[in-house]
């Protein structure tokens, strides 16, 4: 397989796992920056056991991703029961204090970073082995009584708490679950690049994936699956005659499409109406097949 | 009200559309930008060579050369990228006017290394390398590091990779340096500066702690410094952003410090010195700055202030001959009177080394025979003959990756450089 | 001692730029509810065509000065249009997105077709205020002092405004509820093209006072203070104008004192380390949420 589409592959899959890990704790009304500074841990954990003390990639995966979803779940156990904008600058300050803590930790080689990490063969199938496993999960909790609590949360916490919705509780276990989904990001993106640097997982990734999350639609997750692709394509395939001005465009775009579509691409509404459409079709069909009358 | 939104939206939509358009009509046609008018004074000869290999023998099987040029063309630093391009470009016209390469003219391709998106670095290489025979690029530590792997798993040579020599020792043979290493340069620099400077005791060093290769040229530098005596105060910077220095000068004054070696940007030296001067300390002889210091600021910002300081160099800056010269002229006609930075001094002589390999290794450039030419490009490249620079008043080698040639030490007088010593590249 | 007051004073005059700029951010929060990440950017680019009109006109000042004001308005009015189908919708997240795609826009015009990229350096004209006060080591220049005593200037007139004139009150009456602001007949469109407007003449104000302190401009100038403006902005209380103010001085003098007292690679740890503990020990922002 061609290499430049090899590696587009898998980078779009760790993409997609983080604006996963960004959507659900979003759909209870918290934007936490965790799976960020978990990608960052992750990523280095890996590479620190695959490259310098030689553990095979299987352990290095399961260690990464049991560190790096403690240190996650430690912090949510403080940030779920703060409100919205507190979580979001706390965890936002949390970014860069880890990359600050990398960087001056000579142990996994301060602003160096870690190069040479060991190929892990096979990565593209497990990377998305992975994606299809939290997709499952996503989807299961969004259609689950946790969604529709989370849903409630959302929109009237008082509301949700009297009718018996756990905030500490239910924001611990989404927010868990993200850094869980952002340390396999961290923990892939080690393996792809196969090179990491603390500034990898800093504000940059972070303005990056919200781009991609508010474009695609961020009350769905499937959203994501159309505006992560194009967007990573975009900075990939421009034409090279007009390269200067891919940044540019890019910009022009992701201002273009918030006008015309606030909403997000794929939205709320646009998903209810398809999915009645389908439901309404199978309706139809139903009673003529199952009519024991005739 | 609706209605102001409304337009706002079709207005919007209207501008997609045609931006796709364009984009898309843009790709389709992918016409290569124009190359500089080339030079009318014939292209450097090459230097004493080892003999080239028997045309006859290695007949080139095709059409054109493709030489990948990585480096960054957009976002906050394209400043560094684009002369990058540029004199590249600049140096394979020169080298078409005068007949190609063995008779076939030179292509170069250009990439956009995306910094600081090191990801888009390692994809945009993903797309260069193959095919390629040697990759020209993108002389910057973390783009680097993200291509590193591929580079490796490619056996191909990438001659202006990067300065970090730990770096490049870990990608060798396939790593070249871009420029000499800098923990010598700043400590060859720096012991000459002593020489001409010996009453100075305590020598403050303004560096970017954010930046490894720096952090390892203080360590080395204030060894050295200590075997002839002379203390060394770090004041470190927070990093390539920081436009204010008073913080930083101010922690040299307190530590005492009669000497000041500044390891930063231009502008960023230009202000040190400003603070330091401001705060009634005298800059001059007693203040040394790298070659990372020179450029424009030194003289608009920092004019007055840095008068009579010294800079090392991996090139002579004070040069004279007639194809530095020209390059000057027509650097300054392309970039608005600015003066060549070392990245496009090094982006010019990365494709006369392609050059040079090309005929004396008589590679054909088969796709048949890719493998075995792309080793023997690298073999060629990290244990090099002497190699033309374009100053022609230095010859470079490779040895072992690591670019060796003299470092030199000028002065500023009367707002221009002026040399002062030639300081050949050994083991201070 | 003599060093601690010398980089208190130099951390006052940083913070101060920052206020200039989160000032604005936080005018444009209260008239609009959009936080408009672009706006650093926006004011770097003033600055950057700001310097091609002095370049033009062979440092002219008075032609400049307006110049620079002029920019910064238009380059601000043009955004506002962008804005407007979110703050209908009351999207603040989404605001984020759209300024990043402003933001990005706007570096690469000024990496790319100014000056090739490369920083640069404001005249002495502009520069050089002429007096410069020294005790020993302890000094500032004429700049440092119009920045500081801008910076104070401008919030207090922009409080006057929003507290004591109609059209401010309509801002903050909007700022607090959209709909029923509009019923009451506060229009939308216009309230946001003032708020905008002011917002572009801060704009233009704090790139000239930008150009007289660093005397240098860099395209990724926009980067370092649209993050570090994002930050302030959430910590000191989204819409309090004071708050912010005195927050961005604080986070200036912190970051000299850090400087000069510890390595420099623990500032950025120390700075955001200080905020999270901060906003958990006070999640209404350090002055509280206002309107």
């Amino acid at each position: 397989m061609l290499v430049s589409i090899q590696l587009y592959l898998e980078i779009l899959g760790i993409y997609i796992l983080l604006l996963w890990a960004m959507y659900l704790p979003f759909r209870g009304g918290q934007l936490y920056n965790g799976p960020f500074y978990c990608m960052a841990i992750g990523a280095y954990t890996a590479a620190y056991t695959t490259k310098i003390l030689g553990y095979p990639h299987g352990v290095a995966i399961i260690i990464a991703l049991i560190l790096a979803t403690l240190i996650g779940f430690l912090t949510s156990l403080a940030f779920s029961r703060t409100t919205g904008i507190v979580t979001a600058t706390a965890s936002m300050a949390l970014i860069f204090i880890v990359v600050a803590i990398i960087n001056n930790f000579d142990l996994i080689g301060a602003s160096r970073g870690i190069w040479g990490i060991p190929k892990f063969h096979g990565l593209l199938p497990t990377i998305y082995i992975v994606v299809i496993l939290m997709g499952i999960i996503v989807f299961r909790i969004e259609n689950s009584r946790f969604g529709r609590a989370l849903e409630a949360m959302r929109t009237d916490l008082d509301l949700a708490n009297t009718l018996g919705v756990n905030m500490p509780h239910l924001s611990t276990f989404v927010m868990t679950l993200a850094s869980a989904m952002g340390a396999l990001a961290g923990v892939f993106y080690a393996f792809t690049v196969q090179s990491i640097l603390a500034q990898n997982f800093s504000f940059s990734l972070l303005l990056t994936i919200m781009a991609m999350l508010f474009i695609g639609g961020r009350y769905t997750m499937w959203g994501v699956l159309v505006s992560a692709p194009v967007l990573w394509a975009i900075q990939l395939w421009f034409p090279a005659s007009i390269a200067k001005f891919t940044n540019i465009f890019y910009g022009a775009l992701l201002v273009i499409i918030l006008v015309i579509r606030p909403e997000g691409i794929i939205s709320r509404e646009m998903l209810q109406r398809l999915t009645a459409r389908i439901k309404s079709r199978s309706r139809r069909i139903k009673p003529f097949a199952a009519s024991p009358q005739n | 009200m609706k209605k102001s939104i409304k337009v706002t939206k079709l207005i919007s939509l209207v501008l997609l559309v045609s931006l796709l358009i364009t984009v898309i009509m843009a790709g389709c046609s992918s016409k290569p930008a124009t190359p500089p008018a080339p030079a009318t004074t014939p292209p450097p000869s090459t230097a004493p060579a080892p003999q080239p290999a028997t045309p006859a023998a290695n007949p080139v099987a095709v059409k054109e050369w493709v030489l990948p040029t990585l480096a960054v063309q957009t976002g906050p630093i394209a400043f560094a990228g684009l002369p990058f391009h540029w004199a590249s470009d600049y140096a394979a016209a020169e080298i078409n006017a005068a007949g190609g390469i063995r008779g076939v003219p030179l292509k170069l391709t250009h990439f956009d290394s995306g910094f600081p998106d090191t990801t888009k670095s390692a994809a945009v290489a993903s797309k260069a390398i193959p095919g390629a025979l040697l990759i020209n690029g993108p002389m910057i530590y973390p783009e680097v590091a993200a291509m590193s792997q591929l580079i490796i798993d490619a056996k191909i040579a990438n001659i202006n990779a990067a300065d970090d020599p730990m770096f490049l020792d870990q990608m060798k043979p396939y790593g070249i340096a871009q420029l000499q290493s800098y923990p010598k340069g700043a400590t060859i620099g720096g012991l000459k500066w002593l020489e001409l400077n010996p009453n100075m005791k305590n020598v403050a060093i303004f560096y970017d702690a954010t930046q490894p290769e720096l952090v390892e040229s203080v360590k080395v530098v204030t060894a050295a410094f200590a075997k002839k005596n002379v203390k060394v105060t770090p004041c470190e910077t927070v990093g390539a952003d920081q436009f204010d220095f008073a913080a930083t000068v101010l922690k040299a004054i307190q530590g005492q410090c009669d000497g000041f070696y500044s390891f930063l940007l231009d502008f960023q030296s230009a202000g040190v010195a400003k603070e330091l001067v401001n705060r009634g300390k005298k800059t001059g002889p007693n203040y040394l700055m790298v070659y990372a210091s020179n450029g424009p600021a030194l003289f608009t910002t920092g004019k007055g202030f840095v008068e009579d300081s010294y800079l090392w160099d991996d090139f002579n800056v004070a040069a004279t001959n007639p194809e530095w010269k020209k390059f000057l002229e027509d650097y300054a006609k392309q970039f608005q009177g600015q003066v060549p930075t070392e990245s496009a001094i090094s982006g010019y002589d990365a494709v006369y080394a392609f050059k040079v390999a090309i005929e004396t290794l008589g590679i054909t450039g088969d796709p048949a025979k890719l493998a075995a030419e792309r080793k023997m490009i690298v073999d060629f490249l990290y244990n090099s003959p002497e190699l033309p620079g374009i100053e022609k008043t230095y010859k470079y080698k490779n040895v072992n990756g690591e670019k060796i040639a003299p470092y030199y030490l000028v002065q500023i007088k009367n707002n221009a450089f002026v040399n002062v010593a030639t300081m050949p590249n050994v083991k201070p | 001692m003599e060093n601690f007051i010398a980089q208190l004073i130099s951390g006052l005059a940083n913070g101060s730029v920052y206020a200039l700029i989160v000032v604005g951010m936080t005018l444009l929060f209260l008239a609009r509810g959009v936080v408009h990440f672009g706006f650093a950017y926006i004011v770097v680019t003033t600055a950057y065509l700001g310097w091609v009109v002095l370049k033009v006109t062979h440092n002219n000042l008075l032609i400049s000065i307006p110049a620079f004001i002029i920019i910064g308005i238009i380059l601000t009015l043009v955004t506002e249009p962008l804005f407007r189908p979110l703050a209908q919708k009351r999207a603040f997240l989404e605001t984020l997105a759209l300024g990043q795609g402003i933001a990005i826009i706007l570096t690469d015009v000024c990496s790319q077709f100014i000056n090739f990229g490369q920083n640069v350096a404001f005249p002495a004209e502009l520069t050089a205020g002429g007096a410069r006060l020294s005790f020993g080591i302890i000094y500032f220049t004429l700049a440092d002092v119009y920045v500081f005593i801008g910076s104070v200037v401008v919030v207090l007139i922009l409080l006057y405004f929003m507290y004591r004139r109609k059209q401010g009150k309509a801002i903050r009456a909007m700022a607090q509820d959209l709909d029923i602001a509009r019923s009451l007949g506060i229009p939308f469109n216009k309230t946001g093209i003032i708020g905008f407007t002011i917002a572009g003449i801060l704009a233009g104000v704090s790139a000239i006072l930008i150009a007289m302190t660093l005397e240098v401009a860099s395209p990724s100038l926009g980067n370092s203070f649209a993050t570090k403006a994002l930050v302030l902005m959430l910590f000191a209380g989204m819409g309090n104008l004071t708050g912010v103010m005195v927050c961005a001085l604080g986070i200036g003098v912190v970051e000299a004192l850090t400087q000069s007292f510890l390595p420099g690679r623990w500032n950025d740890a120390i700075i955001f380390g200080t905020v999270m503990i901060v906003i958990l020990l006070r999640p209404n922002g350090v002055f509280g949420t206002k309107s």
